[in-house]
Parts: structure tokens; C-alpha cells; sequence
């Protein structure tokens, strides 16, 4: 028994080819068969990302040596070896997580990974250092309980994010989340969102003024708000493009005051189809849709989306999910009851304090896990779903500052979760205060990496967390974040003091630093990007905090926030007043401030790699025809087997592939209907001439055509083999064909 | 059963530090770093991951192409943990004397060492055994009988005694949940050193 046959029945049927057909790119590209380039974008769509010393090296603190895998020569991408281990993100839409699915995320980091489950600031969980021939099966066990890899990486739609508050939030128009999870399945693979040059990232907020669905630093961030017409009340979205933080962050761009509900997915399809027709292709530093934005204004990008939405066929999915948008709400497990606040422990009163917020739905609470450094090991993950199981069944969310929320907690539960929560170890206080330091993988596990922003976040944590009794109440809700490089995947720019990992260079020793970035909001839903004011020594990193957090204490005026006092004293102050923290000691002197947190190796920035944030642009038909290659390898392999009816449908459907993918050269939209295919081949590639062979002419069209008018395969050996040769040459000029045009 | 159990080659195996005592596992990053450097074990080594922050994990993970190590904090008992992650050919017999081997070896190099071998000591008189394939070892009573009796013929080869006892995991026997993994206690004598083991197994 193979997981493939155990979970045949709870698969969905188009997930479980998905899986079938990575599962043979996986085969092929062991044999060499599909291009490297092809296949690491082809599996960072399947969410199976590199990590770090994939390209087979290390700096182990003498030197950079080689890591002696037994396939050194086999790579699944430009310099990433095949056995090194990498990172599996996987997709949690909006967060959203029931206790079975908590179950088989447990059981997937005990089985592939390492134990731990870690919660990214994109609401996904990632796992690391998994095998890749482990992945088809790790995908089909999330699968079997409704979750997908599927582009989780790569140049495509990312997971949709949204505030975990939505549906409970006091001061949400309305709940966004049956639009986050519409969007979410409508643009999950769909033709327009195939051909980008980088990756896009989709957030919702129910709201304005808090920070939760952070829509600012959106590719396209959508605020539930409503109109009112003859008295009838509309929903719709003030929508924001172009957002992004990394290298060169960008505000979004409102695009649109008030978009009715109903143009939600036209819209977004239409920007789809205009970031993938002139964003940028082959510079991926200035390829995601801000520049585009950006270059050519907002009112000009508008007017070219309107222009776009106005061509599109009308899809039912557009307005389909709208008919339930409206009695959309979740279904709390148990009767509310008020607590009764008699004889409540101080830590118990202190973990309600910071970590249980108060539903505006009565007696409701919801309760953050706070999660040290967004990581649970794959026992309290397991724990944890009993306990949801227990006290809230199917609401619960991750949270883009890598913690978990258990939603609709009748009030007067709250001191027995809290003793559960306790016996797991996931009733630490301080959730959303200084404490809750938000860090991206830094130098643990990303190939960008240049300091560890984890080292430095557990050695901050760890600090605060000793002093919380004393920390002053105008600096407890501070956020902190911290980044290994310029790229802010731990947002490091909207919060109020972020970090990101740099490196300077002092007597020929290279020194692992911060740039300090102060006065970014993290309230009005990403509203203002912090600034740089210096570098700091990594090791100097948290006396530079208790500095800046006593002069604000003591400078402060009355109510003033930290974003106002950081931008009235201003930065040449700011940074005058670091300048003393910017000095590092000879090696001699102290040796540590040329390591990093966490790991006494002597610092180097040689174990940086090319990052795979998204892979290089491969065209839509490359991606077809590689597809076509597994399908007529996968009919190889039902003709060896004896399914002779399988293997021709299977050399067919590689055939139609391959021909759809020559036909996207011309015309994306082509669709999937068979007879499409052929008819649109037939005219723009045989009667022209373009696919014909310098010997042979048209005759491997004539393949395809002879299949396609036959209704009813013979079903013998040998009628399946000839048309599995015949697949497998027309694939090869199909290649050679996408070759030609490809030199012209 | 033999069959399937061939298939196992997930697993994990655990040795114990002598006395049970809370332990500052910090200590054990550098070390882990040098035997990547050193190349001080016979599989290849990667890296080192610090998950102090959580608890009861894999504290200090030394992840590797063919197994991982960890310095576990789990269940208040601080241990010394081999996970088996690619597969080998051969009986789980097989399996497992190459595995316990690996990690005893691992064990003797942690107690000898400069930096933290002077407050290192493991107890070699037990060696927990955990299958960590739901598919091929489901934490079922069936799993767990017919593993009893694989072990049998390993834990005789290991520890030479008659007076000895393999416990499944309390986790298990109380039926708590059966979600986890089965935990197999394999117990000896005291007395037994690493190398006294790692004899018996070759």
C-alpha cells in the first residue's frame, strides 16, 4: 500500500493528476529529461522551494567546503543540488485551519521534516529540509485534507492573506474571508495568472484603521467598505495597488475608492492579465507590479485594466460565491457563557491581558497562541488541534505575525484553555507586545540570508521576556521585526523598530550587522514605511533597543506615539544618538562580535545563494510542453503495465498539451476543449507551415489529427504503443518547432 | 509482517542523559558545528537549527542528508535523538543495528568531547525506538505487537541479557492518542557501556 492508494478516495481527482504529473516531472528531471530551469520553476509552483547550501556548499568556519551528497552532479534547479534538503511552503488561505488539517501538518514535519511546524508571515507553514521524493506524498496527505502547495512559491499568485479577526472583529464593515477564499480558488491556476514575471501577493482587511490585513504592501490589498444607494446597502472594496515592501518598498496605489463586490474577480483577473502582459520579464530586481505601477501611474495602469476587464468573456465564477458572501459566518462550537472573574491567577489575568481579544459577538473571545519565532513542534501542533477540538472546532487561523488564533471561545472557557494551552506549552503571554518579535528564516534557512535575524529574535525574546514585569507600559506594544536581508519578508519596514541583516567589513574581517529601520506603522493597515538611520554590530543590536526605548520613555510627550517622536526628534538625531553602538572591538579584543546569534561559526557571507523567491520567467510553453513530456511518460508507463486504453488517452492528452502550448505563443487564451486545440493548431501552425518539419513536413501534425478523430480507441497493445511513439515524436517537434520560433 | 516492516525505514532511536537532569542544550551548537567540520560522523552533515524556544522538541537539530541528530528536551527526559530519514536496504534488524551503532557512536563522541564532554554522560541501559511512518507503522495495536516481536531478536543482539523488557510507549498502552508515535522502551541491565554496545552490534 503506497499513500497514492490509501488516499485515492480523498484526494480531489484534479489534485491527485497535479500530483501525478509532478510526481513524473520528479522522475524525469532525475533523468535528465527536463531542463533545470523548467523544473524549478515547475516545482516552486508546487511550493517545494530551495534552502539554504542546496548548491552543495558551506562555509563550516574554516573555509567553504563541499557537502559530499550522493548525487552531486544532479541539480532540481540552476545550482541547487537534488539531495540537498529544502523548504515545502504550504498554502493556508487566510489562514484558515481546522483540527484534521493540524493533525496532518503534525504528522508531516514528524515524518519529512524536522519536527517543527514554523508560521510565516504570509499565513502559510512551512516545513524544511525534506527530500524531494518525499514531496508527492506529503502533497497528496494535504491534499486528502483539502490543502495545497500549489503556488505557494514561484512566479504566481501567493497564498491570500487576510486579518484573522475577520467575522469576530469589532470594527470590520464585513467579514472579507468567503471573498478571500473566492479569490483565492478563482485565481489558483488560472490562465491569466500563468505567464507573470514575479510573484503576486493578494490581502484582504475588514477594515481601515487597524493593521491586521496589512493591504498597504499588497500587489492588490482590498478594504471591505460599503455604499449606500436608495437606501440599499453595497458592499464592495476601497482596492490598492502595486504595494510591496523588499529592496524598494512601495506604497499601494488606490486604484478604486468603491469596487463593487461583483467586480472583485474581473478586476482582479483584468490586472492579471495586464501585470502579465507588461510587467517585466527579464529583470526580475524591478519585475513585481509596483514598478509597473509605478512606471507608468496609476491612472494610466486604470485605464488599462478597465480597458482589459471590458474585453473579458464573462465568467459565472465571478459572481457564483456572491450568493452566500452574505449569510457567510462560522459556526461556534459551544454556547457562550460569560467568565465569572473570582479567584483568576496573575498569569492567568496577564495572558488575557495581551493574548485573549474580545469577539463582538457576545461572550466570545478569541485567544493568540503565541508562537516564539512562528515555530510549535509537531506535538503541540497535534495538541494544539485537541485542544480546538475541544473548544472551538474548525476556526482557527495563523496570523501574519506567525501565531495562531483560536477564534469563538465561549468566555467562560477561557481558564480551562488557558490551563490546556499551559500543559503544551502555548500559554505564553504577550502576544502583539514587544516580546512577539516577528522574524523571517534569515540565515538558518534562506539562501538570501545575510545575518540571522532568528538568532537575533530569540536573543531579544529571551531578553524581554526576563524583564516583561518591568517593561514600561508606553513600550510594551512596540512591535519589533526583524529581517536577515533588505528584502522585508519580516517586514521589518512597518514596524516600529525593524531590523535587517547587512554585513560591513572591519580589518578584513567581515561583521554580521543590523540597519536599524525606525517609525514604520504597523496600524492603518500598513500605513507609512519606516526609515534606515544606521547599521548596527549584531551583537550591539539589543542595547541599541533599551537606548531607544528609554529616551522615548523619558522623551516622550504626552500621548505622543513612537512613530511621532521618532519622526520629531528626526533622523539625524536617531542617528547620532546609535553612534556610539556603531563601533566594533578589534578580534582580538572580542571575537564574538565576528559571529553571529546562535551560531559561533566565524561570519561569512559565503553561504549566500541565489534566492528562489521565484524562479527564473519560463515562458507558459515550456510549461506545457514539459507537462506534455511526464503525460506521455506516464502513458509509457500504463503501456508497460498493460492499461492499454489509459496510455492512449494519456499520449493523446500529451499531444493536445504540447500543441496548446505552441498555440499560447500566439494566443493565451486558448482553452482546454480538445477540438479548440486542434482547430486553433490546425490554422496557425500545419496550414502555415510552421510545424512542419524540414524532412518530414506535417507529418507529426497528422498524429495528433488522426488521434483526435478517432472516437473509439482499439484498446489493443499495439494500437497504444504506435500512438505512444507517435506522441512522444510529436512532442520532439513540438520542441523543435518552439525552438525555431524561439531563434527568430 | 517482516515484509512490511522491511519497508520502515523511517524511524527515530533515543539515549538518554544519565542523570535526568534539566541541561543547558546551548552548549551542544558549537559541538555540532565542529563534527560538521570534522566530518565526525560516517553520514553527511548539513546544518545546525537552534529551537531553544520551543518546548519539548529537538532543541538543538543537527540535520543531516541521511538521518538527523537532536539533543531532545521532550517529556522532561533530555536525550540524545537519531532520526532515520532516507532509505537503506536490508531487514529493520538490519536497519536498526546500523541506526543504534550511528547513534551510540554519536553519544560516546558527545561524552569524550572537550568542549561539553565533562557534563555529558548518557545511560546505556535503555534505547527508546519510535517507527515514524504512519503508513508503514500506524500507531495501531497491531503495529505495536508485531513490532514487539521484530525487536525481540535486536534487543538480545544488543544487550547479550536475559532480563530484559521492551515497553511500548505510555502514550500508547493508555490509549491516550493514538495519533502519535509508538514509543518501544528497550531496556537492559545497567552497567553496559557504549562501546560494550556498539561490540554487540558488530
Amino acid at each position: 500500500m503506497t499513500w497514492k492508494e490509501q488516499l485515492a478516495k480523498d484526494i480531489p481527482k484534479e489534485l491527485a493528476s497535479e500530483i501525478e504529473l509532478f510526481e513524473s516531472q520528479i522522475l524525469l528531471r532525475s533523468q535528465g529529461k527536463i531542463d533545470e530551469k523548467v523544473f524549478a520553476e515547475t516545482r516552486l509552483r508546487r511550493g517545494v522551494y530551495g534552502q539554504r547550501y542546496d548548491n552543495g556548499q558551506r562555509n563550516d568556519g574554516t573555509g567553504t567546503k563541499k557537502l559530499a551528497f550522493p548525487e552531486d552532479k544532479l541539480t532540481k534547479g540552476p545550482d541547487t543540488v537534488w539531495d540537498a534538503p529544502g523548504m515545502v511552503r504550504i498554502k493556508i488561505p487566510f489562514g484558515g485551519l481546522n483540527p484534521n488539517q493540524m493533525d496532518v501538518l503534525a504528522d508531516l514535519a514528524e515524518e519529512y521534516s524536522d519536527e517543527i511546524c514554523h508560521i510565516t508571515t504570509r499565513q502559510d507553514v512551512q516545513l524544511h529540509f525534506v527530500h524531494i521524493n518525499d514531496t508527492p506524498d506529503l502533497m497528496r496527505r494535504l491534499g486528502a485534507v483539502g490543502i495545497t502547495t500549489r503556488e505557494a512559491c514561484g512566479n504566481t499568485v501567493r497564498n491570500v492573506t487576510a486579518c484573522p479577526l475577520s467575522g469576530v472583529c469589532k470594527d470590520e464593515t464585513f467579514d472579507v474571508t468567503p471573498y478571500a477564499q473566492a479569490i483565492m480558488h478563482f485565481l489558483l491556476g488560472h490562465p491569466d495568472t500563468q505567464d507573470f514575471g514575479r510573484k503576486f501577493k493578494v490581502a484582504f482587511s475588514g477594515c481601515s484603521e487597524h493593521a491586521c490585513g496589512l493591504v498597504s504592501m499588497h500587489d492588490l490589498g482590498l478594504i471591505a467598505t460599503t455604499k449606500t444607494d436608495n437606501g440599499v446597502v453595497h458592499r464592495g472594496f476601497k482596492t490598492y495597488v502595486g504595494g510591496g515592501l523588499g529592496a524598494v518598498p512601495h506604497q499601494a496605489k488606490l486604484f478604486e475608492e468603491f469596487l463593487p463586490e461583483e467586480e472583485l474577480m474581473p478586476i482582479a483577473q483584468a490586472i492579471s492579465r495586464v501585470f502579465a502582459r507588461l510587467g517585466e520579464k527579464k529583470n526580475r530586481a524591478r519585475a513585481r507590479i509596483k514598478f509597473l505601477v509605478a512606471q507608468l501611474g496609476i491612472d494610466e495602469f486604470k485605464r488599462l485594466v478597465l480597458e482589459e476587464r471590458n474585453k473579458l468573456n464573462p465568467d459565472p465564477r465571478w459572481t457564483d460565491y456572491l450568493k452566500t458572501t452574505i449569510s457567510y459566518q462560522e459556526k461556534p462550537l459551544i454556547v457562550s457563557k460569560p467568565l465569572k472573574g473570582n479567584r483568576l491567577s496573575p498569569d492567568f489575568t496577564e495572558w488575557v491581558r495581551t493574548n485573549v481579544y474580545t469577539q463582538r459577538q457576545s461572550d466570545y473571545a478569541v485567544a493568540t497562541i503565541a508562537l516564539p519565532l512562528g515555530d510549535l513542534t509537531a506535538h503541540q501542533m497535534r495538541q494544539l488541534a485537541d485542544i480546538s477540538r475541544k473548544y472551538v472546532g474548525d476556526t482557527v487561523r495563523t496570523t501574519v505575525e506567525q501565531n495562531i488564533v483560536l477564534r469563538w471561545v465561549s468566555e467562560s472557557d477561557l481558564p480551562n484553555l488557558y490551563k490546556d494551552l499551559q500543559s503544551s506549552g502555548l500559554a505564553g503571554a504577550g502576544a502583539g507586545t514587544m516580546r512577539d518579535i516577528t522574524a523571517c528564516p534569515g540565515t538558518d534557512t534562506c539562501k538570501l540570508g545575510i545575518a540571522s535575524s532568528r538568532g537575533l529574535a530569540a536573543e531579544l525574546r529571551s531578553n524581554l521576556c526576563k524583564e516583561s514585569k518591568t517593561i514600561h507600559p508606553a513600550t510594551e506594544g512596540l512591535r519589533i521585526k526583524t529581517s536577515g536581508c533588505f528584502n522585508s519578508c519580516g517586514q521589518h519596514h512597518v514596524s516600529d523598530i525593524g531590523f535587517y541583516g547587512v554585513s560591513r567589513t572591519i580589518d578584513g574581517y567581515t561583521v554580521p550587522h543590523f540597519q536599524v529601520v525606525l517609525g514604520g506603522q504597523w496600524s492603518n493597515n500598513a500605513g507609512s514605511y519606516g526609515l534606515a538611520i544606521g547599521a548596527i554590530p549584531s551583537k550591539r543590536v539589543p542595547e541599541t533597543i533599551s537606548k531607544i526605548t528609554e529616551r522615548y520613555i523619558s522623551e516622550r510627550q504626552t500621548e505622543e506615539s513612537f512613530q511621532d517622536f521618532t519622526q520629531r526628534i528626526g533622523k539625524r538625531e536617531l542617528k547620532a544618538m546609535l553612534q556610539d553602538f556603531t563601533t566594533v572591538p578589534t578580534h582580538e579584543q572580542n571575537p564574538e562580535f565576528y559571529s553571529d546569534w546562535g551560531d559561533p561559526r566565524e561570519f561569512t557571507l559565503g553561504d549566500m545563494g541565489t534566492g528562489e523567491c521565484a524562479g527564473e520567467v519560463v515562458s507558459l510553453t515550456e510549461f506545457d510542453l514539459a507537462a506534455a513530456e511526464a503525460q506521455v511518460f506516464e502513458a509509457q508507463l500504463q503501456l508497460e503495465q498493460g492499461d492499454f486504453l489509459k496510455a492512449d488517452l494519456l499520449a493523446y492528452e500529451g499531444m493536445l498539451l504540447a500543441a496548446k502550448g505552441l498555440i499560447k505563443t500566439e494566443f493565451i487564451d486558448i482553452s482546454d476543449d480538445p477540438k479548440d486545440i486542434v482547430g486553433e493548431f490546425k490554422k496557425r501552425f500545419f496550414d502555415t507551415q510552421i510545424f512542419f518539419d524540414k524532412y518530414a513536413g506535417g507529418k507529426f501534425a497528422m498524429y495528433l489529427f488522426r488521434r483526435h478523430e478517432t472516437n473509439e480507441p482499439k484498446g489493443t497493445g499495439d494500437a497504444a504503443r504506435q500512438l505512444v511513439e507517435e506522441a512522444q515524436l510529436f512532442l520532439e517537434a513540438s520542441h523543435a518547432c518552439r525552438a525555431r520560433l524561439a531563434s527568430q | 509482517m517482516t515484509e512490511n516492516f522491511e519497508r520502515l525505514h523511517r524511524f527515530g532511536l533515543k539515549i538518554f542523559f544519565d542523570p535526568i537532569r534539566e541541561i543547558e542544550t546551548g552548549i551542544f551548537i558549537p559541538v555540532f558545528h565542529r563534527w560538521i567540520q570534522e566530518k565526525a560522523v560516517e553520514t553527511l552533515l548539513i546544518d545546525v537549527a537552534d529551537y531553544r524556544h520551543v518546548k519539548d522538541g529537538p532543541s538543538i537539530l543537527l540535520a543531516g542528508y541521511e538521518a538527523n541528530y537532536a539533543i531532545d528536551v521532550s517529556e522532561g527526559r533530555p536525550s540524545l535523538c537519531y532520526y532515520r530519514k532516507q532509505p537503506c536496504s536490508g531487514s529493520l534488524s538490519t536497519k536498526l543495528t546500523l541506526a543504534t551503532r550511528a547513534l551510540l557512536k554519536a553519544a560516546s563522541l558527545l561524552e569524550t568531547d572537550v568542549e561539553v564532554g565533562a557534563t555529558c554522560k548518557f545511560r546505556y541501559d535503555e534505547i527508546c525506538f519510535f517507527p515514524n511512518d504512519r503508513l508503514v507503522a500506524p500507531t495501531t495495536a497491531y503495529t505495536s505487537q508485531n513490532l514487539v516481536t521484530e525487536l525481540e531478536g535486536f534487543r538480545h543482539l544488543l544487550f547479550r541479557e536475559k532480563n530484559i523488557s521492551i515497553d511500548h510507549s505510555k502514550r500508547f498502552d493508555t490509549a491516550v492518542n493514538i495519533k502519535e508515535r509508538i514509543f518501544f522502551s528497550i531496556k537492559g541491565e545497567s552497567g553496559a557501556t557504549a562501546k560494550e554496545l556498539i561490540n554487540n552490534l558488530s
